[in-house]
């Protein structure tokens, strides 16, 4: 279980988080929401070791994750797909699948089984990333993330701007992780998803939370949503 | 001689002008390419590459041949291992900001030279090639319509000099099998791409600055090995290879490794003709004139892509 604590965190001095605490649940999705600036992404970033932390900490299991060094991090199953998709875009679909499972070369699998979700990935295996379409991007990043087989998968809106196929897809891939016991924290903006995908809901507002959602209050409680969202 | 075999010769001269460029702005634009520093300390590893060739030789004495090749293997582990220790020491406290790198890189600089100086001391010091055999080239002349070869008197090279044309050749292939062939050279490129997104993928990315600030002072001193047999070794040579891997980087595209090849091909031959049939001065004016033009004109280099 991934566990955040108390944390706060920040740029330099400007502090963003301010005693963020939440859970992350083996099999479960919990969806990370807020307005813009609310600190979704300095969270991600928090717990991927990205950010060094001003107060507080980030468990997995019995892991200190914030007193690892960054590159550690992914080492104890933690997937990344971060906004904007950031892909490593002079290297070729092949290669940035290489870099995901650098952690975990000795699982041949894992490749095998991303083409499998992804077979658009294998069409395009020895083409350069930054040629590829946006959606086709944003299924690179996941599969990226999943050559890991993490524990914990963090997506920061992995929809954003894509097609409905596109965005489909990504939501098929997401609920494959969760099925198999990964626990999935996602940043999401559309209230549509959050209400199909979301077992739980951690509400951020000016980098504090502000409540934590059970999937049956997010059913009950739309309006508290949708406040949180700004729509 | 003729113009056509004075021709040929400026280039042969050219080409190992380009060839040591080619080597020497490798390492700069590797270092530049990956870890985004500007190295003025690069040319520095180039004089201690020369100098550190002269002591292996002279203290190992006997053939010329075992000292070259010792020298050949060791200097550039020696060079590069410095640079590394460097880079940990220095530029990871300073977190590689790329204003204080440039003035960390002055000051290291400065203390090789001067412990150089106080070290090996003022003078230029010889060493001997492993071979040095001089090689006659023919030339050709129309005679009664026909082609007939002849050898003018002067038209010749040596092999040293043509093995050092090899040398780098062959250097710079496993440099670019490194970087485009093994696992060590996607975990340089994926840093160059994005450091954060590397750490998130669990490259540590500082041994990877360390490897290539160290690999790039290596091939810097790999070249000052191949060249000392025909330049002399002194505390002030690393100034002329540094200015020129500078010149050779930015027309080729920083950070881009076939642009660099291949600027050190365009400044290293013309460097060799112009300075044969005019003078070595004019040859560096219009280097200096050719960066001029790309940075106004061309920016992102002659072979480097531009930033959206």
């Amino acid at each position: 279980m991934l566990r955040l604590e108390g944390v706060s965190a920040g740029y330099g001095r400007a502090q963003v988080l301010r005693e963020v605490s939440f859970e992350a649940r083996p099999g479960e999705i919990l969806c990370l929401v807020g307005r813009n600036g609310a600190g979704k992404t300095t969270t991600v970033k928090a717990i991927m070791g990205l950010l060094p932390l001003m107060a507080g900490a980030v468990r997995l299991g019995d892991v200190l994750l914030s007193d690892l060094a960054p590159h550690k991090v992914p080492q104890q199953g933690i997937g990344y797909v971060p906004q904007g998709r950031r892909l490593f875009g002079e290297l070729t679909v092949g290669e940035n699948l290489a870099v995901g499972r650098l952690t975990n070369g000795k699982d041949a699998s894992v490749l095998e089984e991303v083409l499998q979700l992804f077979p658009r990935l294998e069409e395009r295996y020895g083409q350069r990333a930054n040629t590829l379409s946006g959606g086709e991007q944003q299924m690179l990043a996941m599969g990226r993330a999943m050559c890991l087989r993490p524990k914990v998968l963090l997506l920061d809106e992995p929809t954003e701007g894509l097609q409905p196929s596109m965005i489909e897809a990504i939501r098929d891939a997401t609920e494959q992780m969760r099925d198999q016991g990964v626990a999935v924290v996602l940043v999401e903006q559309r209230m549509d998803a959050i209400v199909a995908l979301a077992d739980q809901v951690a509400l951020l507002e000016n980098g504090r939370m502000c409540g934590v959602l059970s999937r049956d209050a997010v059913a009950t409680e739309p309006k508290k949503l949708a406040h949180h969202l700004g729509v | 001689m003729d113009f056509g075999p004075y021709l040929m010769l400026a280039t042969l001269e050219g080409a190992v002008t380009a060839a040591v460029l080619a080597l020497t702005a490798s390492g700069l634009a590797l270092v530049f390419g990956v870890m985004r520093v500007v190295n003025v300390a690069h040319g520095e590893f180039f004089m201690l590459g020369a100098v550190l060739a002269w002591w292996v030789t002279h203290i190992l004495g006997g053939s010329a041949a075992f000292g070259f090749v010792v020298a050949l293997i060791v200097v550039p582990v020696l060079v590069g291992l410095l640079a590394a220790i460097t880079d940990m020491t220095i530029l990871k406290r300073i977190d590689y900001d790329p204003e204080r790198t440039i003035v960390a890189t002055i000051g290291i600089l400065y203390i090789l030279q001067q412990v150089t100086l106080m070290t090996y001391g003022p003078d230029a010091r010889p060493v001997v090639p492993p071979f040095n055999t001089r090689i006659a080239l023919p030339w050709f002349e129309f005679v009664d319509g026909k082609i007939s070869l002849y050898w003018p008197w002067g038209l010749s090279i040596t092999s040293y000099k043509l093995a050092v044309i090899g040398a780098a050749v062959l250097v710079l292939i496993g440099l670019w099998l490194l970087m485009t062939r093994s696992k060590l050279g996607l975990l340089m490129r994926a840093t160059e791409q994005d450091r954060d997104m590397a750490l998130a993928f669990g490259i540590p990315v500082e041994r990877v600055y360390a490897l290539v600030f160290g690999l790039g002072a290596g091939i810097a001193a790999l070249a000052a090995v191949l060249i000392v047999p025909i330049q002399q070794a002194h505390y002030l040579m690393g100034h002329d290879p540094l200015l020129l891997s500078f010149i050779v980087v930015i027309i080729g595209g920083l950070g881009s490794l076939p642009g660099t090849v291949l600027a050190a091909l365009l400044i290293g031959l013309s460097d060799g003709i112009i300075s044969v049939f005019f003078s070595p001065t004019l040859a560096k004016i219009l280097a200096t004139l050719l960066v001029a033009l790309v940075l106004v004109f061309r920016p992102q280099g002659l072979f480097g892509a531009r930033k959206a």
